[in-house]
């Protein structure tokens, strides 16, 4: 029998709603879940009185609803650039420490729709950029947790929270949930809204969150895709159910993407992904190895170009009397932004486009592509947050990704297959991951 | 028939001759040609007459036909191009003396596809440079208007307007960036259609705006300019911003009417200070005229319409910096003194800026697109006056800030709403000025919905005449 802690989103609505367990002490368990693992910092605000008193109303409004929603109940950890109204939403920066938004995000309003409750503001790098965190990686702390979603990702991972909210520029998602050993979802850029959500790169920024199940990004992703006239990048057309079918799926047909991805991995993860698909193979997957258009030659140095340009033209007004309160990696990004001629960033937004087109081709070869979640395991290297390159280009084309625990490496970092699909085609992606996941049958806890 | 008449046929009645061997594709080009050598030296609409590659391309279409190998509507149909298409082995300018020798070794993929449709190529026609805004210095001449050789005929497409109005080609291309496809047509009162960004291949064409340019037809009636998209419209592999579906048949219910359209009138814009009364006038009539015949109108208001002239220059002069980054460099001094100040301009601009500007279009495009749900076609005038006179000095601003905030609100607010929503736009005559110069009437319509405009626009078409009037050369 596993502990309140230990359920999925999923089954902890499910067992809420048959009344098995009470949303109160769903609660009260996650909250001393994080007082015992405070050290780890994965949280700056959590409001003890409020979320129990939102569990209390969340089991009496069981009396009343007939149809409570598919996540009431659950506790939903929330990194802290996404708006929460009358609670204080820093972006971990000393520049926003006063920033109280007056308006949820919209995602977050989904969520609460969906008789989720607010946990708590989950550490993030400041400004979701590459300035490490103080949150501290559960499996080993002399080993980085990854960014920007830090506390996003170490609080899924160490059952704080079943599933939280992160966002993901160049690799803030997938990296984060990858190095902590738990599934990231990023969508396709445009399907979920990010209304009221403080931005790094409004071409770039696109919405994710992390999980222990597969089952539960697509939940998650039910909740919070569709149309949202707020953000003009948002898809016009509804959003697909993304549940029913999700333990249907055949045996995919999985392109290995060869270049870069596996060139670029270390010896370690090369040979773990091999033997992962040949047991994918085995199960009946179809496996092939697809290589990389030319377009990609640019695509990540295109992106960083793309994402100071627009970091800059957002942070511009309190960059002019604050400079000296960023941290210095942020710094020197926006410095660079600020220099960079509109010349320099349309001709990047127009190989992107290119890279974009060519992408989708690639990815509608086959069900789904594949590649190692990271070059690496997490690093013994508390100075940066790791390496994004395995993220970035995804993130650039706006393909729909989603990483899952595959395996621990001789260090005892886990380490992830990452997974991505044709345009708004979550429901194959997701297919396909959770019958990845059932295939492998992994299941990471950090030992804390 | 009398070969003289032969050139102030539709291309579509030419085609009818053509297929029954009425006509022969070398009659009617040498008809063409002819008009030309007598006309042109007035109007500098051709920088190219491309006369023994038309005579080749007639004779093996009357050869083709002969034998029963019947191409299609154009199929031995005399036309013309603008001078941004690459043509394999003809000079290729982009209205430029800095490509005064550029002889492409092959062709755009526009130019590939009017060859399979059988068109006899006239010539390459004269634009302003490199398809930028209004030019001062023209290298190959300047192009006048038919309708009175002291105005302009419209830029960008200055040629392809000049030609097809004054009857020196059956139907042309041109590009339209930020309204140079719809801005010539409504001077020189034809119909041009600037369709879906990705409904018709850039491949061979020299760019000016990335995220805007398109290639399209100006014509003298709907079916023409209809017949003439559907020749260069589809996929293309070399161009993969081209979308990868079916193509419609735009003839296919040209003729259903608009009983019951829901036409959506801006206005606000028609009616907005700017506009010259003739020119309202002219538009307000039409849509009176398009409620007659059936159509639903009713009054829309974008309000974000009015800056879309500030969004799209900022785009555009960045996005033309770029393409002209090492000419620039190099040699500043063999540009036209007006793209000088405009890529300078451009260099200029911070990439925040830019992405301001980006923002913007894409909530404009947003608004665009819920506007056209509401109805199937919105109307607004192509521009806000008639043709311009010739300037008589260069210079973008002569007046100062007042020209500059005038040229960021003024006429260039009509046209780039559905260049920033990557929307198709049609202009089509809908009268004349006191001075006796053509009135454009703007439609614009959903994504790849091209169909609607041709049905829209025609069914006006048939129930007027303005269509029928020629120009005084």
């Amino acid at each position: 029998m596993p502990e309140l802690h230990e359920l999925t989103a999923a089954e902890m609505a499910r067992q809420i709603r048959a009344r098995e367990i009470s949303a109160v002490d769903v609660a009260e368990a996650l909250l001393a879940r994080t007082d015992a693992l405070e050290s780890l910092q994965a949280w700056v605000y959590i409001d003890r009185e409020t979320v129990l008193a939102d569990a209390e109303q969340r089991q009496r409004e069981l009396d009343s609803l007939p149809n409570p929603g598919p996540l009431h109940g659950v506790p939903v950890g929330v990194k802290d650039i996404f708006y929460t109204a009358g609670i204080p939403t820093t972006a971990c920066s000393q520049v926003y420490a006063d920033f109280v938004p007056e308006y949820d995000a919209a995602v977050l309003t989904s969520l609460k729709g969906a008789g989720a409750i607010m946990m708590g503001k989950t550490v993030t790098t400041e400004f979701a950029c590459l300035d490490p965190s103080q949150t501290l990686n559960p499996w080993n702390p002399a080993h980085t947790p990854g960014g920007s979603s830090s506390g996003s990702a170490v609080s899924v991972a160490t059952g704080m929270a079943p599933v939280a909210l992160g966002s993901q520029t160049v690799g803030s998602v997938l990296r984060p949930a990858s190095y902590n050993g738990v599934v990231g979802l990023k969508p396709t850029y445009g399907r979920v809204s990010r209304h009221g959500v403080v931005p790094v790169s409004w071409s770039l920024d696109t919405m994710g969150w992390m999980s222990r199940s597969v089952e539960d990004a697509a939940l998650m992703l039910q909740v919070m895709a569709g149309p949202d006239a707020n953000d003009p990048v948002c898809a016009r057309f509804a959003a697909p159910d993304y549940l029913t079918g999700l333990e249907d799926g055949a045996a995919p047909r999985i392109s290995l993407v060869t270049s870069f991805f596996m060139e670029e991995s270390d010896e370690e993860t090369q040979r773990h992904t091999r033997a992962v698909l040949q047991q994918l193979a085995a199960a009946g997957a179809e496996v092939n190895e697809v290589r990389l258009p030319d377009s990609f030659g640019t695509a990540i140095e295109d992106q960083q170009i793309i994402m100071r340009c627009e970091a800059a033209a957002f942070h511009r007004p309190m960059y002019e009397t604050r400079s000296e309160e960023y941290r210095p990696l942020l710094r020197r990004l926006l410095a660079r932004g600020m220099e960079t001629s509109a010349v320099d960033y349309s001709a990047a937004l127009e190989r992107r486009l290119r890279f974009i087109t060519d992408m989708q081709l690639l990815a509608e070869s086959a069900d789904v592509l594949i590649t190692p979640s990271t070059p690496t395991p997490a690093l013994a290297d508390l100075s940066n947050t790791g390496n994004t390159a395995f993220q970035g280009p995804w993130t650039s084309c706006g393909l729909p990704t989603i990483t899952i625990p595959s395996g621990l490496a001789e260090s005892g970092l886990p380490m992830g297959l990452q997974i991505v699909a044709a345009p708004f085609c979550e429901e194959r992606l997701l297919a396909a991951a959770r019958w990845c996941e059932r295939v492998l049958d992994v299941h990471l806890a950090p030992p804390v | 028939m009398n070969s003289n008449e032969i050139p102030f046929l539709s291309a579509t009645e030419l085609a009818d001759l053509l297929k029954s061997g009425e006509v022969s594709p070398v009659e009617a080009t040498e008809a063409y040609l002819s008009r030309i050598e007598q006309i042109d030296p007035s109007l500098n609409s051709y920088i190219t007459v491309t006369a023994e590659r038309a005579r080749a391309d007639a004779r093996r279409a009357q050869a083709e036909i002969g034998a029963g190998q019947y191409r299609g509507p154009l199929h031995g149909v005399p036309v013309a191009v603008k001078d941004q298409f690459c043509t394999e082995d003809v000079l290729t300018t982009g209205g430029s003396s800095i490509l005064g020798e550029y002889v492409p070794d092959y062709d755009a993929t526009v130019m590939t596809k009017l060859k399979e449709a059988g068109a006899v190529l006239l010539g390459k026609l004269n634009m302003s440079e490199f398809a930028m805004g209004d030019a001062f210095h023209h290298p190959y001449g300047r192009p006048r208007n038919p309708w009175d050789l002291s105005r302009n005929p419209g830029t960008s497409s200055s040629g392809s307007g000049a030609a097809t109005a004054a009857f020196l080609c059956a139907t042309s291309l041109g590009e339209d960036t930020a309204g140079s496809i719809r801005g010539p047509a409504a001077f020189c009162g034809l119909v041009g259609i600037r369709p879906t960004w990705g409904l018709v291949s850039r491949h061979g064409m020299l760019a000016s705006t990335w995220s805007m340019d398109a290639a399209g037809p100006i014509s003298r009636t709907v079916r023409d300019c209809a017949v003439t998209l559907q020749a260069i419209a589809g996929h293309d592999p070399n161009d993969s911003h081209t979308r990868n579906a079916p193509v419609p048949d735009y003839l296919e219910g040209i003729d259903g009417g608009i009983q019951g359209l829901r036409v959506g009138v801006l206005s606000d814009r028609v009616n907005d200070d700017g506009v010259e009364p003739d020119v309202r006038d002219a538009v307000n009539a039409a849509v009176a005229h398009m409620g007659e015949l059936g159509a639903k109108v009713e009054q829309v208001s974008i309000p974000m319409m009015s800056q879309s002239a500030a969004i799209s220059t900022t785009l555009i002069y960045v996005d033309a910096t770029a393409v002209h980054r090492r000419g620039l460099h190099e040699h500043p001094e063999k540009y036209d003194h007006n793209n000088r100040v405009r890529l300078l301009t451009g260099a200029l601009i911070p990439a925040q800026a830019h992405q301001k500007a980006s923002r913007l279009r894409h909530i404009f495009r947003q608004s665009i697109l819920d506007a056209l749900e509401r109805v199937d076609v919105l109307i607004l005038p192509t521009s806000s006056v008639q043709a311009t006179p010739i300037p008589t000095e260069a210079g973008l601003a002569k007046n100062g800030k007042e020209d500059f905030l005038n040229m960021l609100g003024g006429r260039r607010t009509y046209t780039t709403p559905s260049n920033l929503a990557g929307v198709p736009g049609l202009s089509i005559n809908c009268g004349f000025t006191s001075d006796g110069l053509p009135v454009g009437l703007q439609m614009v319509g959903r994504p790849f919905d091209e169909a609607t405009l041709f049905r829209a626009a025609y069914a006006y078409e048939q129930s007027t005449d303005w269509h029928t009037r020629r120009p005084p050369v």
